[in-house]
């Protein structure tokens, strides 16, 4: 394992994207990074801009209003990059399965890791950043730049 | 006059100062997060972690939006860099002409210009707000610390920090003559380093980061190594301005490890305050700064002038 490799596991810069969820996964989503669980041990920090971020984490059904941003901010976002969709909502659209007016995440944008639970655990958002950081490190390592 | 064995010498102190600094100020970086993560009661990153960043950093992709500048947006992190790197030289004695406080507070004064240049040139409209606040924060601070510098040359007759040097070999630490002074170079450190009390300039919370908004990769690494570079340099001009004393008459070894344990009190103390403070408003910022950090430098000049006039001082 090289720099490149290990620094990409150790350093996960996060940027948080509220994707029209109901606010629940958010709330969790805060309690992960809250001191109880401290993924800042693992190197997590929250970033306010995509153009910083590692992490893409999506919260939400996305519905049509929202889709196009959410292409917008995951377009910018810097290779080497991971999606990790948080809650149900986001993972299968939810309750809005057959709904006109939802998109759906991994419709829009390649999701790596999706995470269960409406809302889910912090912990489980822990292990899922746990999981994002494996799979970074591996398309870190494939990443050229250019 | 001077032979060849001393300048590679003093170009390899000169690099050695250099790498000094950009390590030490990442590690100082780490220092801050690990005190806040303290106050909060958790563990804390681990002490590379920093490194580690910066490292990503410069492995990503580096992006560029449509909208902004070409030229000043790939120009000022590399004009920002070199100005820290000059700065981190121009700290130590190491070069006679080039240690010397005005080229000091003018290198300092750029590496925050090379800032709101870069927020204005990626043209977004968080970083042009982050960039007002940045030019303010230069209004409120440089009052002041060119204030300080003044006493100090008011007092010492002189602006080189070798001259600084040894006159606190003769007489004694400054910040024992000029407390004020030097309390008004503490408080200019805040808003210089964007710590909290005073961190308007990238408010991550309103401002998302403001001037580095639209920065990723490789000028994001580099602008934020310079900036973290300018908050370690401080804390040693800091020490080396205000606190040497007679251990450098003895031994230069137990010199330097005297710089070290005071520069990085200061930034244990910074970050401390960092820690426990919230961020105030921009006005408020302005009236502490115009009304309270002058009138202690001020107050110390004028301390300073009036035994000279009346010929109490030499």
């Amino acid at each position: 394992m090289g720099v490149k490799e290990r620094a990409f596991r150790r350093s996960l810069w996060i940027y948080h994207f509220n994707a029209s969820s109901c606010n629940a996964c958010e709330i969790e989503i805060l309690a992960a990074i809250s001191p109880r669980y401290d993924p800042e041990r693992l190197g997590v920090k929250l970033v306010g801009s995509p153009r910083h971020a590692d992490i893409l984490l999506v919260a939400g059904p996305c519905n049509r209003v929202v889709a196009p941003m959410l292409k917008k901010v995951y377009e910018q976002m810097p290779e080497p990059k991971i999606v990790v969709a948080v809650g149900t909502c986001a993972l299968g659209r939810g309750v809005w399965y057959d709904s006109y007016a939802i998109v759906g995440v991994d419709e829009v944008i390649p999701v790596d890791v999706y995470v269960p639970g409406c809302p889910p655990r912090p912990y489980m958002i822990v292990a899922a950043l746990a999981e994002a950081a494996k799979l970074l490190e591996e398309r870190a390592a494939r990443f050229e730049k250019r | 006059m001077t032979s060849p064995v001393i300048a590679s010498i003093k170009v390899g102190l000169a690099i050695l100062a250099a790498l000094y600094i950009s390590l030490m100020s990442l590690y100082a970086g780490w220092i801050r997060r690990k005190v806040r993560a303290k106050v909060h009661g958790r563990v804390g990153p681990p002490w590379w972690q920093e490194y580690a960043d910066l490292a990503k950093l410069l492995f990503k992709e580096d992006l560029m939006p449509p909208t902004a500048n070409y030229g000043l947006f790939t120009v000022t992190p590399a004009l920002c860099l070199a100005a820290a790197l000059t700065l981190s030289v121009a700290v130590f004695p190491i070069f006679y002409s080039l240690s010397d406080l005005i080229l000091v507070a003018y290198l300092l004064m750029t590496v925050s210009v090379c800032l709101v240049l870069a927020g204005y040139a990626s043209n977004n409209p968080y970083s042009i707000v982050g960039s007002r606040r940045a030019l303010l924060g230069l209004l409120l601070y440089e009052l002041p610390f060119v204030i300080v510098l003044i006493t100090i040359f008011m007092l010492t007759g002189t602006t080189n920090i070798f001259e600084i040097i040894s006159w606190q070999i003769k007489h004694g630490p400054l910040i024992m003559y000029l407390p004020l002074s030097a309390a008004a170079f503490i408080l200019c450190t805040p808003i210089k380093a964007i710590l909290n009390p005073f961190s308007i300039v990238t408010a991550e919370t309103e401002l998302m980061e403001g001037v580095l908004l639209e920065y990723s990769g490789r000028r994001l690494a580099v602008l934020e190594l310079a900036h973290k570079m300018e908050f370690y340099i401080l804390a040693v001009l800091f020490s080396i301005v205000f606190t040497s004393w007679w251990v450098y008459e003895y031994n230069l070894a137990l010199w330097c490890l005297w710089v070290i344990f005071v520069s990085l009190l200061f930034i244990l103390v910074a970050s401390f305050v960092d820690a426990l403070t919230a961020r105030l408003q921009p006005y408020k910022a302005s009236k502490f700064y115009w009304i309270i950090t002058t009138a202690l430098s001020v107050i110390n000049l004028v301390a300073v002038i009036v035994p000279k006039i009346l010929g109490v001082l030499p």
